[in-house]
């Protein structure tokens, strides 16, 4: 179903609109929370929280882009219940790749009591706007989607460790993209 | 929201535009995505010959995944004759992350998975890691030994032997294999791929040409000012204080209550210091151990009271033909890991190859390079190489005793560190565990788990072909 009739269930109030959400993009959800949660059954519960989510803020919400909003959705969703489990138990790489993150900022400044997310979402937007396609590309897969480095290399068709060196370049332009702003003294 | 530090970054990239999401995301209405290579449009897939060609690889993976079992991957708990190829995730949940197949110059095969992960993911089984990989190049029975870099010391057991006359006291470790001591006060540890033992227990003569793996030697001896008892302040402050380390870390490990050090005295020069809980009488004797490489132990003397630590693992770094570096705890590979590849770069690292081994509560695994292409499966991940058994230790156990055991080798040291277990792990988080090159599994267990017998400290390796789920991950 197109995602404009899939919003129009939802403006509706038509409980279908789940079913159809779950049948487009349920597996889509799901590999988001997976690749941050590594449990089924928590997977599982995002994306049925996801789902709740959606058909409590849409309407008003009139998301330009339902696949993405809902992918948010289900990594924001996702994220805080690996912060609660706090990934004490085979956390996956997913506790990797927030420290491959934590990388970009050093310790010693405390860019939280001056900055919030989406102030630094927005510099990373830009950004990411500004570095070739396929480091873009392979970060987003990386840090917004929680893949594999594996994963990724399957799906570039390339090395693993030419993904590794593709990221961490990445990393250190950020570094320094993060430091020509202001966030990193 | 104000976030932890640690965690802004990837909460902030959540903020970036949907755009950007949809781009990388990059999936067709099905769910699933479009390979990049089809994104690029690739000439050579679209050629009518690469297209035979392809047609020529599958037709050849086809075969060889039917008729040759030792081609099969196991991970996932193949039953043995099993030749079905299954995503291990069932049509209707499909992951879009998961790419169905690719043909990139290399053949691959899929894994086949265990009849509960074609119901559906496992627990622990991500819908990505049912794996695409490559056939192995190596198979039971046919593993190529890579014996390089146990030569890199230069010394074999009958050269030292020259120099340093006949042993004073040579015997088995857990962890190292077979070790010999000298005259010299070194102790010497070789790598010896053939059994140690004999059929009657005694023990073999090492082979004049074991090269010399490593070599221990007695902080004390090293470092005769150190001051004791050793703790990791009073470690850390005296190396800080007389000796020009670059840079210097620090491990603690809380279950053992032990310490690690690595001492960094300059590019592509890496030792590490450990402790492991010392014992009152260590303590006063200063007998706590190092690894190094030999051009610092050339520089020094030592007396005769190293012996290996019945327990510690260890294992290391080869940058060059002098330099190693020990990993020994289950937390620092990563740390190291990423360390080595701010410091020095991953262009001087080669292969990586992982050793497993239960030990206290954690499935322990240890990272190797050696020269050869860079094989990058640890990526820094703390999860991926370091396994929490804490609620699987009965059923472990249970299972080791309920093995089909068709082989008992002597595990002696690296011996399974050579056989290249690691190649073909593409992202698998505990693949390495129960997989080998090909559909036969191994895992070192301790000697007295298969027996009851206690007292001995041999590790064993056993040949096994059905893996639990529980450790299906």
């Amino acid at each position: 179903m197109d995602d404009a009739l899939i919003l129009e269930l939802y403006n509706s109030r038509s409980q279908s609109a789940i079913d159809e959400t779950a049948k487009k993009y349920g597996a889509y959800c799901l590999t988001i929370a997976w690749n941050v949660l590594k449990n089924r059954q928590d997977s599982e519960e995002c994306v049925n929280d996801t789902y709740l989510r959606a058909w409590e803020i849409i309407p008003p919400e009139r998301p330009l882009n339902f696949r993405a909003f809902i992918g948010k959705i289900a990594r924001n969703l996702s994220l805080k219940k690996y912060e609660t489990q706090n990934a004490k138990k085979r956390g996956g790489g997913f506790t990797a790749i927030c420290e491959e993150l934590n990388q970009c900022l050093p310790s010693p400044h405390d860019v939280e009591a001056e900055y919030d997310t989406r102030e630094i979402g927005r510099l990373l937007d830009s950004f990411l706007r500004g570095v070739d396609n396929e480091s873009q590309v392979i970060f987003v897969n990386r840090y917004w989607y929680g893949e594999s480095i594996g994963a990724i290399a399957k799906r570039f068709e390339m090395s693993e460790s030419k993904v590794k060196s593709n990221l961490f370049r990445t990393r250190n332009k950020l570094k320094s993209y993060l430091e020509s702003e202001g966030i990193i003294p | 929201m104000k976030k932890q530090k640690k965690d802004l970054l990837i909460h902030a990239i959540g903020e970036i535009g949907e755009d950007l999401v949809e781009k990388a995301a990059d999936y067709d209405e099905s769910g699933k995505p479009e390979t990049i290579a089809k994104k690029r449009n690739f000439a050579y897939l679209n050629s009518p010959l690469t297209a035979m060609a392809a047609c020529l690889l599958i037709i050849i993976g086809g075969t060889l995944l039917v008729y040759s079992p030792l081609l099969k991957e196991d991970g996932g708990g193949v039953t043995s004759g099993e030749t079905a190829v299954s995503t291990g995730y069932p049509s209707s949940t499909t992951s879009p992350m998961m790419q169905s197949g690719s043909l990139t110059g290399t053949m691959f095969i899929q894994q086949t998975a265990s009849p509960q992960q074609t119901t559906g993911p496992q627990e622990t089984t991500s819908p990505q890691e049912t794996i695409v990989r490559p056939i192995p190049q190596t198979i039971p029975g046919n593993i190529q030994f890579n014996t390089a870099p146990f030569s890199y010391l230069g010394l074999t057991y009958a050269q030292v032997k020259q120099k340093y006359g006949e042993p004073i006291d040579e015997s088995n470790s857990l962890d190292f294999g077979r070790w010999t001591k000298f005259e010299n006060g070194l102790t010497y540890i070789w790598h010896n791929a053939q059994n140690t033992y004999t059929d009657s227990g005694d023990l073999r003569p090492v082979k004049d040409d074991a090269p010399c793996i490593s070599i221990q030697i007695s902080m004390a001896d090293l470092f005769p000012d150190l001051p004791f008892p050793v703790t990791s302040s009073a470690l850390t402050g005296f190396l800080e204080k007389e000796y020009p380390v670059r840079q210097l870390y620090t491990s603690a490990n809380a279950k053992s209550g032990g310490f690690s050090t690595y001492l960094e005295y300059e590019k592509n020069i890496l030792i590490d210091l450990y402790t492991y809980s010392p014992t009152t009488e260590e303590i006063e004797t200063g007998n706590c151990y190092l690894h190094a490489p030999p051009n610092v132990l050339n520089e020094c003397g030592c007396s005769n009271k190293c012996q290996p630590p019945d327990y510690e693992l260890a294992d290391y770094v080869v940058f060059d033909e002098e330099t190693i570096i020990w990993i020994s705890t289950p937390y620092v590979p990563e740390l190291s890991v990423k360390q080595i590849e701010q410091e020095i770069g991953s262009d001087d690292l080669v292969e990586i190859l992982f050793y497993v081994m239960e030990h206290s509560q954690t499935m322990e695994v240890l990272c190797w390079y050696t020269k050869g292409e860079f094989q990058y499966y640890i990526e820094g991940e703390k999860n991926e190489h370091t396994v929490d058994l804490t609620g699987y230790r009965q059923e472990f156990r249970d299972w080791l005793n309920s093995l089909n055991i068709k082989e008992l080798k002597n595990f002696d040291g690296y011996t399974s560190v050579r056989e290249k277990w690691v190649f073909d792990f593409s992202g698998l988080k505990f693949e390495y565990l129960i997989t080998n090159a090909g559909c036969t599994v191994y895992i070192e267990v301790p000697y007295n788990k298969f027996t009851g017998e206690g007292g001995t400290t041999n590790w064993y390796r056993a040949s096994v072909t059905d893996i639990p789920d529980f450790m299906s991950w």
